[in-house]
Parts: C-alpha cells; structure tokens; sequence
C-alpha cells in the first residue's frame, strides 16, 4: 500500500476552495467599504482571477450586487467546511471501526 | 489571511460612515450659523473617501491578483463653493448694506438624504463583519 494517502486531492482542493472564498470575503468587503468613494470602480474576485477588468461605464460599487456576492459567497463557504467536516468524520470512522 | 483582513477592511467601512455623519451633523447643526471663526457664514462640509492604500508586500500580492485592499479612509474634508443662500433680513446684525444675510449653502433635504444613505450603508459594512464573523465560528466547528 505505498500509494495509499490518508489525506487525497479532495482535501487539498477543498483546502483551496475554502482559501478563496475567504479571499473573496476580504474583496466584498473592501467594495462594500468603498461604497461611497468616488472613482473606486470594485473588485471582482473572479474577473481578477482573468485579468484586471474595470467597469465599462463607471458606474462604481452597485451595493445590491455586492450583497449578493455576500450571501452566495457566505453559502459557499459552509458548504466547503461541511464538506471538510464530512470528510474528516469518514476518516474518523474507518479510524476507529476498521480493528472490528 | 482572507477574514483576519475582512474584519480590518469592514470596520474601516464603518469608521468611513461614522466620519460621513459626523459630516451630516455638523452641517445641519450649523444650518443657520451666519459667522465662523473666518467671518462668513458656515460653509456645508464634505467628506473626501479614498481606497486604503495597502503596504509594498500586500501590494504586489495583489498586483497578483490575490489579495483586497486595505479598506477605505478619510483623506480630507473640502468644503461646499457653492454660493450662500442671500435672505432680506435687515434686522439682522449680520445683514450687509443691502439687507441681505448670507445664509450657510446647506440644504436639509440634501443632509438628510446623505444620512438615510450613510445609514444603510453603515448597515451593510455590519451585515459584511457579521457574515465574516459566521465563517470564521464555522471553521473552528470542524472536527
């Protein structure tokens, strides 16, 4: 069993899963604190991710998208911890129930 | 570290909507001030916000594209050049020759508005810290 790996490449991709989406907290709520600055046009985590785009009309921070950002970005982030959570917990059964 | 810096970046949302109220409550308490200490009448005060600057290190992680920025911050106070509000009072004793008095260029409905908007958007930065502080519980939850 010299491949075998306790912790697989779900763990590793769940890790960076969970890495982003507290990045993309720390963007929403640098627009979000940029509301009212004048000029700021936002960032968006996934468009940086591409390349550096600004908004074609300036309109600046729309705070109802922003929000939303909020909400689905907060979803996704317990969705990742309880699939870590999960994972941990069937490790922890083959852990404990295999010497049966 | 993606919350840590959340956190940072929210109250520093919260401290930008506190500042602009202070705006809001000097302007409409001086709503009818005629003299200051530079002999005109008050003049309606306006925040200026600018995105935080963040450090050189922090700076070229997100050059990079992987990091937010440092939040916003107040970098000054201009005041409103608008012309003042000329009203005929000659009994007052600030009243030029004509009668006029010079009345702050502040307009309540203006303040007003900027404070219901101010308020909404202090409540947004809380629901931010709020939902960062609810990732940030959830994580020390796993098994």
């Amino acid at each position: 069993m010299a491949d075998m790996m306790i912790f697989d490449s779900t763990f590793y991709n769940l890790q960076k899963a969970i890495d982003n989406a507290s990045r993309s907290q720390a963007i929403i709520a640098h627009n979000i604190a940029n509301a009212n600055t004048p000029g700021y046009v936002g960032m968006d985590f996934d468009k940086i991710l591409g390349k550096a785009v600004r908004r074609e009309d300036g309109r600046g921070i729309i705070i109802e998208e922003e929000m939303a950002s909020l909400a689905e970005n907060n979803i996704e982030y317990s969705a990742y911890i309880k699939l870590v959570s999960s994972k941990i917990n069937i490790l922890k059964t083959i852990v404990t129930q295999g010497r049966r | 570290m993606g919350l840590m810096q959340a956190f940072d970046i929210s109250v520093s949302g919260l401290n930008a909507q506190r500042d602009q109220m202070e705006m809001i409550a000097s302007n409409l308490a001086n709503i009818n001030t005629t003299r200051t200490i530079y002999g005109e009448p008050y003049r309606r005060k306006i925040p200026i916000f600018a995105e935080q600057p963040v450090a050189f290190s922090t700076a070229l992680a997100r050059a990079q594209a992987r990091l937010a920025g440092g939040g916003v911050r107040l970098v000054g106070v201009a005041e409103d050049m608008t012309p003042f509000q000329k009203v005929y009072n000659p009994g007052h004793p600030d009243a030029d020759a004509d009668g006029f008095v010079s009345l702050p260029n502040v307009s309540m409905s203006k303040e007003l508005i900027d404070l219901t908007y101010t308020s909404r958007l202090y409540e947004a930065n809380v629901t931010v810290f709020n939902a960062t502080k609810k990732m940030a519980q959830d994580t020390l939850l796993i098994p």
